[in-house]
C-alpha cells in the first residue's frame, strides 16, 4: 500500500515564559491510501497538536524543531505559507471537537460553506450556493435550503457537526483529520455520526486520521490504531492486536478504563 | 423588532419621570434661591419684595406642586425661560447645540478613525516595540486629565509657537471675513478643543480595540477559518474583524448623551460657548429651568443612546434577537 501521509520524527515545543517546553516528543506515523488511522490517548498526550502540525494551523506560541510531513510525496514542514494555504481545506481537511464554537458565529452557514468552494473550486457564488446545497443533503441534513441561511447557534450541536462535516468535503480532499468529532455530543448522536462518517468514507475515498480517548470507538472504526502517551507514540497496531495483546501499560490503562464503563 | 423597540421606548418614560423627580429635587433643596441673584445686591429691598418675586416664580408653593407645574408644562414641551435673561430655554439650548455637536462629531470620527486600526495593529504584533509603545501612550492618555493636557497643549501651540488662537470659536474680525476664511478661522479655533475631547478617548477605545481583537483571534473559529486554507489577511479582517466589532457599536450607541451633552471642563477652559458651559453657568445661578431642561436633555439621550445601542447589536449580532 502506498503512503498519503508521513510523519517522521516530529518535534514540537511549546513557548512558556521564554522557555521551549517540549510537548510533542518525536512522534512517527503514517497513514495509507483509504486507511482509518486512530490516534488515541488521555488529553493532553499532543493528539490534537500532532493533528494541527500536519498543515501547521499551530497556536503562535507553538513552534515545530524538527522532523517531516510528507503528504503524497511532498514535505509540508518545508512548504511556504502560500502552498499550504492551497493544501488546506483542499487536500487536507478537519473536523474539530466543539462544532458550535468552531464555525463562526457571525456568518450564516451557507456563508462558511460557500467561503471554502469559492476559495479553492474558482466558482461563483450561485454555483457554490448549490454545491453548498448538494453537500448539505450529502450529510444527510433535511431542508438543506433553510439551514443555509441559519446561524450556527441555531442548530444542533450534531446538526453543526453535520455542517462542519459538508464543509470540510466540499473539495473532496484527499485526507479528513477528525479531532474528537463526536466528543462533544451525546451517544446517539455519536454514532449517527460515525456511521455517516464511514459511509462517506466509503462513497467519496478519503483517508481518515481519527483522534479519540475513547478506545470504544476505535474499536468500532479503526483500521489501525496508534496509542500516545506524554507527547509519544508508545504503541502501535492493527484492531486485534491492540485489544488482544497489548504491550504498553498506557495501552493497557485505556483498556482497562473502556472496560470499566462497559461492565457499569 | 418594531414591537420591541415601542415596548422599550414605552417603558423608557417611568425611568424618565424618576430621573426628573429626583434631580427636580435635589436642586431644589440645595442651598440658594434663584431669586437671590435679583436682591442679593440690593440692600434696600423689603421682605414683602423678596416674597412677591418668588411668588411670580411660583416658589411660593409646595415642593410637589412646583414639580407637578413643570411636569405639566414640560409634558406640552413648555421648558420656561430661563430666570437669568428671560429668554425661553429651549431657544438658548438651540443656539448652543450646533458648536458642541460638532465638536462631538469631530472628535468621534477622529477617535473610531485612529483607535479601530491602531488597536487592530496592536492586537496583531501583541509583544512587539509597537504594541509596547502604544501600551505606555494609551495609559498616559488615559491617565492624564483632560483640563491638564488642553492647558499643556494651549501652552504649546498658542503661546510658545502662536500657531493657534488660544480660546473661543471665532476671531475678533470673523464679520469681516469671506466664507473661507470664515471657515479658516473656525478651524484653527476648533483644532485643540477637537483634538483635546479625541485625545482622551482614543486611549479608551483603543485598548478596547486591541483586547476585541486578540480574544477573538483565539477563538476557535480561526482555527477552522485557517483549517480551510484562508490567507491570513481573510482570516484576520474578516473572521476575526467582524466578531471584534460587535461590542464596538454599543460604545457608539452610549456616546450619543455624550455628543450634545458637551464636556463642562474643556468648555470651560477653551471658552466655547457649547452646552457644557450652558450647563455650568446655569447651576451656578440656580437656573431652575434651564437646568431642568438640560436634565431632560440629557436623560432622554441616555436612553435613547442605550436603546440605540441594544437595536444596533441585535441587528448586527445574530445570536442576538429580541422575541416578539
Amino acid at each position: 500500500m502506498e503512503n498519503l501521509l508521513e510523519i517522521k520524527n516530529l518535534k514540537v515545543d511549546f513557548f512558556v515564559n521564554k522557555k521551549l517546553v517540549p510537548v510533542i516528543d518525536g512522534v512517527s506515523f503514517c497513514i495509507n491510501k483509504d486507511e482509518v488511522l486512530v490516534l488515541a490517548g488521555e488529553s493532553g498526550s499532543g493528539k490534537t497538536l500532532s493533528a494541527l502540525s500536519i498543515t501547521k494551523i499551530l497556536p503562535h506560541n507553538a513552534i515545530i524543531t524538527s522532523g517531516s510531513i510528507k503528504f503524497s510525496g511532498s514535505d509540508l514542514l518545508v512548504m511556504d505559507e502560500k502552498q499550504l494555504v492551497d493544501i488546506r481545506g483542499r487536500e487536507i481537511a478537519y473536523i474539530f471537537q466543539e462544532p458550535t464554537s468552531y464555525l463562526n458565529p457571525v456568518f450564516t452557514i451557507g456563508d462558511q460553506i460557500t467561503e471554502v468552494i469559492m476559495l479553492h473550486q474558482n466558482k461563483n457564488k450561485e454555483s457554490a450556493i448549490e454545491e453548498a446545497k448538494e453537500l448539505l443533503s450529502l450529510v444527510k441534513i433535511k431542508e438543506p435550503k433553510r439551514v443555509l441561511f441559519d446561524y450556527p447557534h441555531q442548530l444542533s450541536g450534531g446538526m453543526n457537526q453535520r455542517v462542519f462535516l459538508a464543509m470540510a468535503l466540499a473539495c473532496r480532499p484527499r485526507l479528513l483529520i477528525a479531532d474528537e468529532p463526536t466528543t462533544a455530543l451525546d451517544v446517539t448522536i455519536e454514532a449517527q455520526i460515525l456511521q455517516l462518517l464511514l459511509e462517506l468514507k466509503k462513497t467519496m475515498g478519503f483517508s481518515l486520521l481519527f483522534i479519540t480517548h475513547n478506545l470504544s470507538i476505535a474499536k468500532r472504526i479503526a483500521n489501525r490504531i496508534c496509542i500516545m502517551h506524554k507527547g509519544k507514540i508508545v504503541e502501535e497496531g492493527s484492531v486485534e492486536k491492540i485489544f488482544d495483546a497489548p504491550e504498553h501499560f498506557h495501552t493497557r490503562e485505556l483498556i482497562n478504563a473502556y472496560e470499566k464503563i462497559g461492565k457499569l | 423588532m418594531i414591537k420591541f423597540i415601542m415596548r422599550r421606548l414605552f417603558g423608557l418614560v417611568p425611568m424618565l419621570f424618576g430621573i426628573t423627580l429626583i434631580s427636580f429635587m435635589v436642586i431644589k433643596l440645595a442651598p440658594g434661591k434663584p431669586v437671590m441673584l435679583q436682591y442679593s445686591l440690593n440692600p434696600k429691598i423689603s421682605l414683602e419684595e423678596i416674597k412677591r418675586l418668588e411668588k411670580i416664580e411660583g416658589f411660593d408653593k409646595p415642593l410637589y406642586a412646583q414639580y407637578l407645574n413643570w411636569l405639566s408644562n414640560i409634558s406640552r414641551f413648555n421648558f420656561g425661560r430661563s430666570i437669568a435673561d428671560g429668554r425661553f430655554v429651549t431657544q438658548k439650548i438651540a443656539e448652543r447645540l450646533p458648536v458642541t455637536l460638532t465638536i462631538n462629531i469631530l472628535s468621534l470620527f477622529l477617535i473610531f478613525l485612529i483607535a479601530l486600526p491602531w488597536g487592530i495593529r496592536s492586537a496583531l504584533r501583541q509583544g512587539s516595540l509597537f504594541d509596547k509603545i502604544s501600551t505606555l501612550v494609551t495609559f498616559l492618555l488615559f491617565a492624564a486629565p483632560t483640563f491638564w493636557l488642553a492647558l499643556l497643549l494651549m501652552q504649546l501651540f498658542c503661546i510658545q509657537l502662536g500657531w493657534l488662537p488660544i480660546s473661543g470659536i471665532t476671531s475678533l474680525d470673523f464679520e469681516h471675513l469671506n466664507l473661507w476664511q470664515k471657515f479658516l478661522d473656525l478651524g484653527r479655533h476648533l483644532f485643540l478643543p477637537v483634538l483635546v475631547s479625541a485625545l482622551a478617548g482614543f486611549a479608551g477605545i483603543c485598548r478596547y480595540m486591541r483586547s476585541n481583537m486578540i480574544e477573538a483571534l483565539r477563538q476557535p473559529y480561526i482555527y477552522t477559518a485557517r483549517a480551510k486554507g484562508l490567507p491570513e489577511n481573510r482570516i484576520i479582517y474578516k473572521h476575526a474583524l467582524r466578531n471584534a466589532l460587535l461590542p464596538i457599536i454599543t460604545i457608539l450607541g452610549l456616546s450619543l448623551p455624550g455628543l450634545l451633552g458637551g464636556s463642562i471642563i474643556f468648555e470651560s477652559i477653551f471658552a466655547i460657548p457649547g452646552i457644557g458651559r450652558l450647563f455650568y453657568e446655569a447651576a451656578m445661578m440656580r437656573d431652575m429651568n434651564l437646568i431642568m431642561a438640560e436634565i431632560v436633555l440629557v436623560a432622554v439621550l441616555t436612553m435613547l443612546g442605550n436603546l440605540i445601542a441594544d437595536v444596533l447589536y441585535a441587528y448586527v449580532d445574530p445570536r442576538i434577537r429580541y422575541k416578539k
